[in-house]
C-alpha cells in the first residue's frame, strides 16, 4: 500500500471515532474562538467588498451610494478592453510575473535546502535573520534605497564603478536593465521570507529516511536531492499553485516604487492601471471591472493548476 | 499534574487575551459607530426642526399676505441655532512639523468666537494638500465629506460637480446670511459660480493676481566670478548655463531648466505662448492637462531637450517627483538655480544650509525673462477669486446656513485681521504702520502660511489697506532677514513683465472629457516628454519622435478634450 492510501485510511478511521460537533466544540472552544479572529478579518476585508463588484456593471458616480447608478451591462468592460493601455498592461503583467516565478520561485527552495545543510547554529540563525529582513522593508523604502544605490548619475554603485575605471551601468533608466533590476530586487526581497515554509516542511522529514540513505552510501548532496526534495514536493506544489494564481496580479507598490518615467515599457501593469483609474482618476467602475477581470483569470489559473497537480498525483489545494 | 494544569491555564489565559483584544478592537469601532449614529441623529433632529421652522415661517408669510420679501423667507439665527449644528470645514494638511491643522490654538479660537456664539460645533477635517482630490473623493464616496468641498482650480470643481458632490445654492440665502461677504463677492460669485445655468459654487476673494513671493534663486557669486551679467532672455540663460558648466560649477534645476518631473499644474509653457491666439490658449491652457500637441509646449520641450543634451540641467531631473532633489542639488552647490516661494522659512530651509556648504554663496532673483525666448516673460494670472467651494450635497439646510454664517463671521475685518496676523505684541509689532511679524513661536503662533488655510474661504491672500502697505508688508512678512531685496526684486520684475500676465480661460460648463482623460493623459505626458527630452539626440529625431508621440497623445483622449473645449468656446460658454 502506498503512503497516500495509508494516510487516507487512517483519516477515515479517525473520522469514525469522531464525536459530534457539539462535543468537539466543548472540548476545543479555545481553538474555535481563536479561529474567529481570522474568520472575522476574512469576512470583513475579503467578502464584504465583493458586494461592490456590482459597480463594474454600472455607470456609477461617487455620490450614488451602494444601490445607485444605472445598469449598463458589459459596456464598462468593452471600454476597459478597448483602452490603449489594456493590452500593454496585460502583456507586462504576465511578463513580469512569469519572470518573477521563474527567478523568484526556486530561490527560497534552494536557499532552504542550503540553510538546512548549515550545521553551525549561530551562523544559521544570523543568516536567516539577515535574509528575512528585506521582507519587512516597505517597497517605498526599498525604492528609495535602490535609486540611491543604482541610479546612473548619482548612484553609489555607479560612482564606485566609475572610480574603478569602468563605464557607468544604467541599472534603472533603460528598459531591459530596468526589467532585470526589478526581477533581481524582487527575488532578493522575498527569498528569505519564502524559506520559512520550506524549512518547516524540511524539519518534518522523517530522519529515518536520511539514516537509510546514509546506510545506502548517499552523500550529503545525494541526500538532499533524493530525500529532502521529494519529501517537500507537496509543499512546493501547493506554493506553486498559489503562486500561479498571482500571475495576473502582482505587487503594485513594487512597480510604483521602482519605476521612473524614462523607462515605461514594462511598468504599465494591471494593478498599476487599477490604481491609476480607481484612486487617481475616480473611475471606479472601470477600475472595478479591470480588477474583476484580473481576479477571474487568477481564479481560473489556480483551479487549472490545481486540477493538473491532482492529475499528476499531488495533493492539490481544493 | 500541577504543571499540566498550569500550562492549560496559561493557554486559556492567552486565548482569552487574544479574543479580548479583538473584542476591544471591535468595541472601539463600535463606539465610533455609535457616536456617528449620535451625530446623525443630531443632524436628523436638526433637520426636522429646520422643516418645522420653515413651515412656521411659511405660515407666517402667508398670514402677512403672502409677501415674498427675501428676508421673510429665512429664519434669523443671529441669536444662535436652537440645536447644535455641526459644521465640518476642510483644512489642508501640508505636513508642517509641529502643526496640527485640525486642533490648535486657532481652531479653538474659531470655536470660541464663532461656534460658541451661534451654537455651532466647528469641526476641522484634514485634507492632504497633495492628495486633496483623492481625499475628497474618498470622503464623498463614504458619505462623510465635510460641509464645504473645495479646490483652488476650477476644472476640479467641475469634476466634483459632475460627480454630484454639490447642492444648488440660493443667492438670496447667501445674501441674507452673509451680507458683507455677498457685497464683496456677490457679483463674482453670480458670474463664475454658475455651472450649467445653476448657481453651484461660491468663492473667496483674491486681490493679488500673481504670486508676490515666488521666484527663482540664482547663484550671483557664480555670475560675478565669471563676470557675467544677469541673463534676461532664454538664449542668454542657456549661454550662461553653458559657461557655468564649462567652469565646472553646476546646472540649472528649475524654471525653463526643468528641475523636476512636470506632473501637475501644466502652465510651464506660458512664456512660449502667443498671447493673441485666444482660441489656442482657451483650448490648451489648462492646469489639469498638458498640451502636448500644442506648439508652445513643443517649443518648451525643444528647449528642455537642448538643455538636457548639453548637460545644462540635472541629468536625473525626472526622478525628482516632488522637488526635493532640486532643492538638495541647490543646497549642496551642484545647481545654479532653484525656484520656490520665498518666505520666512526659506532662511532655515534653503539659505542657511546653502551657506553652510558654500559660505561664499550669494543669491539673486533670476530675471524671469531668462525663461522666455526673446526675454518676453509671461505668466499665468489668477482668476479674480481664490478658493472655490460648494456645499456638500448631503449637508442639511442648517449646516448650509451655518456655513454662510461662518463665512460672514470670518469676513469681518476684526476677525480677519486677527486670524491673518495674530495679536499685536505677540505675533507682530507695528513698524511704520505695517504689521511686521516677530517670529513668535508661543501658543498663539500662526501656521506657516499665516493661517491661510483657515481664512482661504474668504480671501486668498492677506488684506491690506493700500498698495504701499501691501508692498512693505509683503517684504516684512516674507523676506528672510537680510534678504529683503529678494522680495523687492520679485516685485520689481513683476512690474517689468506686467503685460505678460494672462489668466486661463474659465469654462462655465464641465468639460467631461477632461475628467475622463486628464489623469490618463498626465501619465502619458510624463513618459512621453521625459523620453522625448532624454532620448532625442538630434533635431530630426526630435521631430519624428514628437510627431509620433503627439498622435498617440491626441488619440489617447486629448483630441476629444480639444473638441469639447472648442464646442464650448464657440458657444461662448466661458469667461
Amino acid at each position: 500500500m502506498s503512503d497516500a492510501t495509508m494516510k487516507k485510511l487512517a483519516v477515515k478511521e479517525a473520522r469514525k471515532q469522531q464525536k459530534s460537533f457539539k462535543d468537539c466544540f466543548k472540548r476545543d472552544w479555545q481553538l474555535y474562538s481563536l479561529l474567529l479572529i481570522p474568520l472575522f478579518f476574512c469576512i470583513l476585508f475579503k467578502y464584504v467588498p465583493m458586494a461592490w463588484l456590482q459597480i463594474a456593471f454600472k455607470d456609477w458616480k461617487i455620490k450614488d451610494g451602494f444601490f445607485g447608478g444605472e445598469w449598463v451591462g458589459f459596456e464598462i468592460f468593452s471600454k476597459v478592453f478597448g483602452h490603449r493601455n489594456f493590452v500593454k498592461s496585460l502583456r507586462n503583467t504576465l511578463l513580469l510575473n512569469v519572470l518573477d516565478l521563474i527567478v523568484g520561485f526556486p530561490m527560497p527552495i534552494i536557499l532552504a535546502l542550503l540553510l538546512n545543510e548549515v550545521k553551525n547554529i549561530v551562523f544559521k540563525k544570523v543568516t536567516q535573520t539577515l535574509l528575512y529582513l528585506p521582507h519587512f522593508l516597505s517597497w517605498v523604502i526599498i525604492g528609495g534605497l535602490v535609486y540611491q544605490l543604482f541610479s546612473v548619475n548619482t548612484g553609489v554603485v555607479n560612482a564606485l564603478i566609475q572610480n574603478a575605471g569602468g563605464a557607468p551601468i544604467n541599472f534603472l533608466q533603460e528598459d531591459t536593465n530596468w526589467l532585470i533590476t526589478y526581477i533581481v530586487i524582487g527575488a532578493w526581497q522575498s527569498m528569505g521570507w519564502g524559506t520559512i515554509i520550506y524549512l518547516a516542511s524540511i524539519t518534518s522529514v522523517n530522519s529515518e529516511l536520511y539514516e537509510a540513505a546514509r546506510v545506502d552510501g548517499a552523500n550529503r548532496w545525494q541526500q538532499m536531492l533524493n530525500v529532502t526534495l521529494p519529501c517537500i514536493r507537496s509543499t512546493i506544489v501547493i506554493l506553486l499553485i498559489m503562486q500561479l494564481g498571482k500571475i495576473m496580479g502582482g505587487s503594485f507598490e513594487r512597480i510604483m516604487a521602482l519605476m521612473n518615467y524614462a523607462t515605461t515599457e514594462y511598468t504599465m501593469t494591471i494593478p498599476v492601471l487599477v490604481y491609476q483609474w480607481g484612486i487617481q482618476d475616480m473611475k471606479f467602475s472601470q477600475s472595478t471591472a479591470l480588477g474583476l477581470f484580473q481576479s477571474v483569470i487568477g481564479l481560473i489559473l489556480v483551479l487549472a493548476s490545481d486540477w493538473i497537480a491532482k492529475k499528476l498525483g499531488e495533493d492539490g489545494l481544493v | 499534574m500541577k504543571k499540566k494544569t498550569l500550562q492549560r491555564l496559561a493557554a486559556a489565559g492567552l486565548a482569552m487575551a487574544m479574543v479580548a483584544g479583538t473584542l476591544t478592537g471591535c468595541g472601539g469601532s463600535g463606539s465610533d459607530a455609535s457616536s456617528d449614529n449620535a451625530d446623525q441623529a443630531q443632524t436628523e433632529e436638526a433637520d426636522t426642526s429646520a422643516t418645522e421652522t420653515e413651515t412656521e415661517t411659511e405660515t407666517e408669510g402667508e398670514e402677512a399676505g403672502g409677501e415674498t420679501a427675501a428676508a421673510g423667507d429665512f429664519t434669523d439665527y443671529s441669536g444662535g441655532f436652537p440645536e447644535t449644528v455641526t459644521l465640518q470645514v476642510p483644512v489642508y494638511e501640508r505636513g508642517w512639523e509641529g502643526w496640527n491643522p485640525t486642533d490648535n490654538y486657532w481652531t479653538k479660537w474659531i470655536q470660541e468666537n464663532f461656534g460658541d456664539k451661534y451654537n455651532v460645533n466647528v469641526e476641522f477635517i484634514s485634507i492632504g494638500r497633495s492628495t486633496e482630490v483623492q481625499d475628497f473623493t474618498q470622503l464623498l464616496s463614504a458619505g462623510s465629506a465635510p460641509t464645504f468641498v473645495f479646490h483652488y482650480d476650477y476644472p476640479n470643481i467641475l469634476a466634483y460637480y459632475a460627480q454630484g458632490a454639490y447642492q444648488e445654492l440660493n443667492a438670496d440665502e447667501i445674501a441674507y446670511y452673509a451680507p458683507s461677504f455677498w457685497e464683496r463677492m456677490g457679483d463674482i460669485i453670480q458670474d463664475y459660480g454658475v455651472i450649467d445655468g445653476k448657481l453651484m459654487v461660491a468663492m473667496g476673494d483674491r486681490t493679488e493676481l500673481v504670486s508676490s513671493n515666488f521666484g527663482t534663486l540664482i547663484r550671483q557669486d557664480w555670475l560675478d566670478e565669471l563676470q557675467l551679467p544677469m541673463p534676461t532672455t532664454l538664449e542668454e540663460f542657456n549661454d550662461t548655463l553653458m559657461k557655468f558648466k564649462d567652469a565646472g560649477y553646476g546646472f540649472a534645476t528649475v524654471g525653463s531648466g526643468g528641475g523636476q518631473l512636470l506632473n501637475k499644474s501644466f502652465n510651464f509653457d506660458n512664456s512660449f505662448r502667443d498671447l493673441s491666439d485666444r482660441e489656442g490658449i482657451a483650448l490648451n491652457s489648462d492646469l489639469a492637462v498638458a498640451a502636448f500637441s500644442w506648439e508652445p509646449t513643443k517649443e518648451y520641450m525643444r528647449n528642455l531637450n537642448y538643455q538636457y543634451q548639453n548637460g545644462l540641467i540635472d541629468p536625473d531631473f525626472y526622478l525628482d517627483q516632488d522637488g526635493n532633489q532640486a532643492k538638495a542639488n541647490f543646497i549642496s552647490g551642484k545647481a545654479a538655480t532653484y525656484s520656490c516661494y520665498i518666505n520666512a522659512g526659506t532662511m532655515e530651509n534653503v539659505i542657511q544650509p546653502l551657506l553652510q556648504n558654500n559660505p561664499e554663496a550669494k543669491l539673486a532673483i533670476l530675471d524671469p525673462g531668462a525663461n522666455a525666448p526673446g526675454g518676453k516673460s509671461q505668466a499665468r494670472e489668477y482668476w479674480p477669486f481664490g478658493m472655490i467651494y460648494g456645499i456638500n450635497a448631503d449637508a442639511t439646510d442648517e449646516e448650509r446656513i451655518a456655513a454662510w454664517m461662518y463665512i460672514e463671521w470670518m469676513n469681518q475685518d476684526e476677525v480677519l485681521t486677527v486670524l491673518q496676523n495674530g495679536f499685536e505684541g505677540k505675533n507682530y509689532e507695528l513698524k511704520d504702520g505695517v504689521k511686521a511679524p516677530t517670529g513668535y513661536t508661543g501658543e498663539e503662533k500662526l501656521s506657516n502660511n499665516d493661517n491661510g488655510d483657515y481664512w482661504c474661504l474668504v480671501n486668498a491672500n492677506k488684506k491690506y489697506d493700500s498698495e504701499e502697505e501691501f508692498r512693505k508688508a509683503i517684504v516684512y512678512v516674507n523676506a528672510p532677514v537680510g534678504y529683503e531685496y529678494l522680495i523687492e526684486d520679485i516685485l520689481k520684475y513683476q512690474e517689468k513683465y506686467e503685460e505678460g500676465f494672462d489668466p486661463d480661460t474659465c469654462f462655465t460648463v464641465p468639460i467631461e472629457s477632461l475628467a475622463e482623460y486628464s489623469s490618463d493623459l498626465t501619465e502619458l505626458w510624463k513618459e512621453s516628454y521625459v523620453q522625448l527630452v532624454t532620448r532625442a539626440t538630434s533635431d530630426e529625431e526630435f521631430e519624428t519622435m514628437y510627431e509620433e508621440m503627439k498622435q498617440e497623445y491626441l488619440d489617447a483622449g486629448y483630441q476629444e478634450i480639444l473638441d469639447e473645449k472648442k464646442a464650448a468656446f464657440d458657444a461662448g460658454q466661458y469667461h
